[in-house]
């Protein structure tokens, strides 16, 4: 069985864990339990924040329960405690017993909360996937692009994460079932958009 | 209504109008959003899906971006996703999943519609649904829609696949009962042919699933440990290394040579210019810190520079790791270190910096002070710095080793004096918490203080107008208390003098030398003083104050005081001065505290004029002074709840009744009783009441009343109780004091705890650590520096029974298992063989096992695991014969019991 990855090259470790034998049962079982068990379901990232630089939200994904006013709490501290920080500064801030990950990329900060334990770094590597991926679907991507295609963004966050954990590491795969969906999109669109359908609609 | 709907279908404004207008909207943005929010009321009711659709979109994006409230909209959102068209559904799924929760009321309505496009033919479908479902899954839809997503587990499409899993997850997370359903679906899928998915899932949680594993199961760390070691080597990739180096440091602690090796690359980080891996660095220093300290000591030169970085993460993270540092050897050293540094932080740090010193001092009851007189006076150096607004935690610190501590109250006293005496500390509003403190002590202790007059000026000097009425009253009584003193000592004295004068005139002649006649008394003086003088020659008084606690009679100090019938006069006029202007106070309680004094300080005068006291003065002042010489100690937390409570007594039916009296008239007397009270001296403060020697209440008042005097003055109660009348909330006054050595930079830093920060062995302590007092029970719990254990619940039960099934099957050469509860008990069996040999694991586990089925699965998948280990090896025990399966089961069961005793109840 052979593993791959993008993110670390795991690929070596892991076989030279077969080589050696080193587990006893198999890995899928060990997965399941750290997964179901050990780590009480916890999820990995608990939301995600674009924020500009004047501090206006430009994108939130909250995997956890937050109420909406929790949520106009969070983004105004996180924003007040991650705006003010300088550029050479490291880019983990701990806020409320959590981990905020964050990165600027030109006037937009992106910003993922996870737990204390998770790691940190694989959290940045997430952030970098997803704007490279988002700059891959729009061509060089830039603000305004997130701001009118707000919807967009949200669905190629959904094909990355799923309940705050990442499942897709190919970038050629998101691209290609975004592109797929938004044909189907379009076409429903247009069957939906063309005249006489209106017409069929208001004089139902 | 046709025509309203085709008007909106036709001129509905899309999601781009409403960006463009939002963004061309300088000000009254607030008006342009609930001006949109209104349209979207009025087309979300349309009948046709596209204009609804849109309001959705419209309105979500508002939702997200603007936080409006869209929880009204949730059918609706449900109309869109039933509807047939993509674009409809996608719109609907993205609004549900932003807004819906567990509360939501509509929720099960999108049940029957989730299932629908689960099975439906339009992969793009179900994956909506799934990121649907994982977003908002609560236990009735988990449970409803188990059988459809795990019918997905087995979908042709990989990305399908991928999204059942990851919603598989949650499902078990809400509703674990699915474990036993389809666990073994699950598992054929992540053994299946396909790596895209295992790695998915498996790829970077690898490590963390050693991590979360070693405790489990000791001997796969022993053949983890060295690839994970090998791969640290050789990996480039830093957040991989990282992995490693933090599996190491948490789980794999045990292993000399991998910790050497992580340590090594920690150093890389540390130096590495990088901020994130310098954060990185420390962080996993801080968790290798309780079980290495060595780590943590050969880093600190990078640690200590590490306190002057920009960043205030890296800055906190190091000064976790200096605190880290402390021990019983170098926390002199260490605390000056830190004092200093703290001197030339910003506020906020500066108050991290302290509050550090603060907790880790004072941790287990002061565990690692030896000597208190140094710990005082830093208290004392640390409500100087300017910034410092740990009023309330030094408070509780001075008071709290004053009654612990009796060998330092000399000390005690001397740092209140010091504090008191200085005016320009009455105006920072921070201090006040600690100059009530600093009143209290000099009161209570004040046997110790050299010159009593003094003090009494100083608690009664005019700006301590500045102070509010609760910190004022604790200065009146304090003022009080030492009145008593001194009118006390000056009635020794007398009678002294006349008995001296009748007997013989030695006593008097000693007075001018050092101590001779308290050496008659003691014949301890000597040796005492050698020994302090030795020691400290700070105090050249210390002699006569350390022979006063050994002589009650205080025969020595109050002669060198020297009273006179003038200075006692004096004293009586300078109190009614100050105290005057106060009987008149708007607060009740510094009113009457105050006229209290007063009235007393009339009733003296008269009686003592002339220069003769009267029998019945001294007779008074020998009552109040017995009252205030009685010692306080500590209390548990707990007194007050083992307290019986009399019969008769209703509580709270007479609380609300004061409550009602309360509320109408002001209650001036509410706080002036608390003696009589059943609890006579396990309560502190009855004894610092003058009054209650008089008034006695009936007891079923008493008990209120002492709330009510608690809550007012925590201040006399032990530290634990929360002192909630006075906030320090107040920006940080700038004293301008005592900054002195603010101009030595980082570098005289390194320098300098370069040398502190090795953990020499100091054996000049002239003096041994002086008695603390400390409760049985009820006193602070001490902290032990642990982790929190990884928590068992019921998910994790489930799921090993299931593992235990499966393992069951793989050991007894892979039959499937058809009957759940046979397989259960096999593992059971097998739990059984394995008890004797897991007994030290348990013993190493976390003691909250208090819950038996989470150490019973324990056991069993450590009886998992070593079954499939050594199959060969294990066969016979596995089979064993009843006999021997019976006794061992014994044996198990007598280790659990020493182990239950070993951890005690």
């Amino acid at each position: 069985m052979l593993l791959s990855c993008r993110w670390f090259s795991i690929e070596y470790w892991y076989l030279d864990s077969n080589q050696q034998r080193i587990w006893s049962f198999p890995v899928s079982k060990i997965v399941a339990i750290v997964h179901s068990g050990s780590t009480n379901c916890k999820k990995k990232i608990h939301f995600v924040l674009l924020i500009s630089r004047q501090g206006k939200v430009r994108l939130t994904k909250w995997y956890s329960p937050y109420s909406q006013k929790e949520r106009t709490k969070v983004i105004r501290e996180l924003s007040g405690v991650i705006l003010s920080r300088g550029p050479k500064l490291c880019n983990f801030v701990e806020w409320r017993g959590y981990k905020v990950v964050y990165k600027r990329y030109a006037s937009l900060y992106f910003c993922m909360c996870i737990d204390q334990d998770d790691n940190e770094l694989e959290v940045l590597e997430i952030i970098h996937h997803y704007v490279e991926i988002l700059d891959r679907y729009f061509g060089s991507v830039c603000e305004l692009d997130l701001i009118f295609n707000f919807h967009k963004a949200y669905y190629i966050l959904d094909e990355l994460l799923i309940a705050g954990e990442l499942q897709e590491s190919s970038k050629k795969t998101v691209a290609r079932l975004i592109a797929a969906q938004d044909s189907l999109v379009e076409s429903a669109k247009e069957q939906a958009s063309s005249i006489s359908n209106i017409i069929a609609q208001a004089t139902k | 209504m046709a025509s309203p709907s085709l008007m909106d279908t036709l001129f509905q404004r899309t999601l781009d109008d409403i960006i463009k207008g939002l963004r061309h909207q300088q000000a009254g943005e607030s008006a342009f959003i609930s001006k949109v929010v209104e349209e979207i009321r009025r087309e979300i009711k349309s009948t046709d899906l596209h204009t609804k659709s849109i309001a959705l979109q419209k309105l979500t994006y508002i939702n997200s971006i603007h936080f409006i409230d869209m929880s009204w909209a949730a059918f609706h959102a449900i109309e869109c996703i039933s509807s047939p068209n993509f674009s409809h559904k996608k719109v609907g799924y993205l609004a549900i999943s932003m807004s819906f929760n567990e509360s939501t009321s509509v929720i099960l309505l999108i049940t029957n519609q989730l299932r629908k496009d689960l099975k439906s033919n339009n992969e793009f479908e179900v994956s909506l649904a799934l990121d649907c479902l994982s977003r908002i899954g609560t236990a009735d839809l988990c449970r409803d829609l188990t059988p459809e997503v795990f019918t997905l587990l087995s979908s042709s499409k990989v990305f399908v696949r991928k999204k059942a899993i990851g919603v598989v997850l949650r499902v078990f997370g809400k509703y674990p009962d699915a474990v036993r359903v389809c666990f073994k679906r699950l598992v054929e899928c992540l053994d299946g042919t396909d790596p895209q998915i295992v790695s998915a899932v498996v790829g970077v949680f690898l490590l963390k699933i050693f991590a979360k594993l070693a405790p489990l199961e000791p001997r796969l760390a022993k053949r983890v440990v060295e690839p994970i070691c090998d791969h640290m080597r050789r990996t480039g990739a830093k957040s991989l290394m990282f992995e490693c180096i933090r599996t190491v440091v948490t789980s794999f602690t045990d292993y000399e040579s991998a910790v050497k090796l992580s340590v090594a690359k920690i150093r890389d980080f540390l130096v590495d210019d990088d901020p994130n891996l310098k954060y990185l660095g420390l962080h996993a220093l801080s968790i290798i810190a309780p079980n290495h300290l060595w780590a943590v000591l050969e880093n600190k030169e990078v640690v200590i520079k590490s306190l002057s970085d920009d960043d205030p993460n890296v800055k906190l993270e190091s000064l976790r790791l200096v605190a880290a540092m402390v021990s019983e050897s170098n926390v002199v050293e260490i605390c000056r270190v830190l004092v200093n540094y703290s001197l030339k932080s910003d506020p906020e740090f500066c108050n991290e910096i302290l509050g550090s010193i603060l907790s880790k001092c004072c941790q287990n009851v002061y565990e690692i002070i030896v000597d208190f007189d140094w710990y005082v006076s830093l208290l004392g150096e640390m409500s100087r710095i300017p910034h410092c607004q740990k009023g309330e935690e030094i408070e509780n610190q001075l008071i709290d080793i004053g009654m612990r501590v009796k060998d330092v109250r000399p000390e005690l006293v001397r740092v209140g004096r010091d504090l008191l005496i200085d005016p320009a500390l009455l105006g920072n509003s921070f201090l006040h918490r600690i100059l009530s403190a600093a009143a209290w002590v000099c009161g209570e202790y004040v046997e110790f203080s050299t010159k009593p007059v003094e003090l009494v000026e100083a608690l009664l000097q005019p700006r301590t107008s500045l102070l509010p009425p609760s910190i004022r009253t604790v200065y009146i009584q304090s003022a009080f208390k030492i009145l008593i003193f001194c009118l006390h000592s000056y009635l020794l004295q007398r009678e002294n003098i006349a008995d001296d004068m009748a007997s013989e005139m030695l006593g008097l002649k000693s007075q001018g030398e050092c101590s001779g006649s308290s050496a008659l008394v003691t014949g301890k003086a000597p040796a005492c003083q050698e020994q302090d003088e030795g020691f400290n020659p700070r105090d050249s008084n210390k002699s006569y104050e350390d022979l006063s606690i050994i002589n009650e009679g205080d025969v020595s100090a109050l002669l060198e005081k020297g009273f006179t019938h003038e200075s006692i006069v004096n004293l009586l006029n300078l109190i009614e001065l100050a105290l005057g202007p106060l009987s008149g106070s708007p607060d009740v309680e510094v009113q009457e505290r105050s006229k209290n004094v007063l009235g007393f300080v009339d009733l003296i005068k008269q009686e003592i004029s002339n220069g003769f006291v009267s029998e019945r003065a001294s007779k008074i002042i020998d009552m109040v002074h017995d009252a205030f010489t009685e010692e306080l100690g500590p209390v548990s937390v707990n007194a007050q709840e083992k307290v019986p409570i009399p019969d008769g007594l209703m509580l709270k039916e007479n609380l609300a009744d004061l409550d009602a009296i309360c509320g109408n008239v002001q209650l001036p007397s509410s706080i002036s009783f608390s003696m009589g009270s059943p609890f006579g001296e396990s309560v502190g403060a009855s004894v610092s009441i003058p009054q209650s020697k008089e008034e006695s209440e009936p007891s079923s008042e008493s008990t209120s009343l002492l709330a009510e005097h608690r809550k007012r003055h925590g201040l006399y109660y032990l530290p634990s109780e929360k002192n909630e009348t006075l906030a320090n909330d107040y920006p940080p006054a700038n004293d301008p004091k005592s900054s002195d050595n603010t101009n030595d930079d980082a570098q005289d830093l390194v320098k300098l705890t370069d040398k502190s920060l090795l953990p020499k062995r100091r054996s000049n302590h002239a003096k041994p650590r002086p008695v603390v007092v400390k409760l049985d029970e009820g006193d602070v719990a001490p902290i032990i520096a642990k982790k929190s254990a990884t928590r068992d619940d019921l998910l994790s039960d489930a799921v090993r029974d299931i593992l235990l099934g499966n393992v069951a099957k793989t050991a007894s050469s892979q039959s499937i298992i058809s009957d759940k509860s046979s397989s259960k008990r096999k593992g059971k069996e097998k739990l059984n063989v394995d008890l004797p040999e897991s007994r030290e694991i348990l013993g190493v586990e976390k003691p909250d096992l208090g819950n038996p089925s989470s150490r019973r699965s324990k056991h069993r998948s450590h009886g998992k695991e070593k079954s499939r280990k050594s199959p060969e090896k294990k066969n016979s025990d596995e089979i064993g014969d009843g006999e021997k399966e019976s006794r061992r089961v014994d044996i198990a069961i007598v280790g659990i019991k020493q182990n239950k005793e070993l951890k005690g109840p």
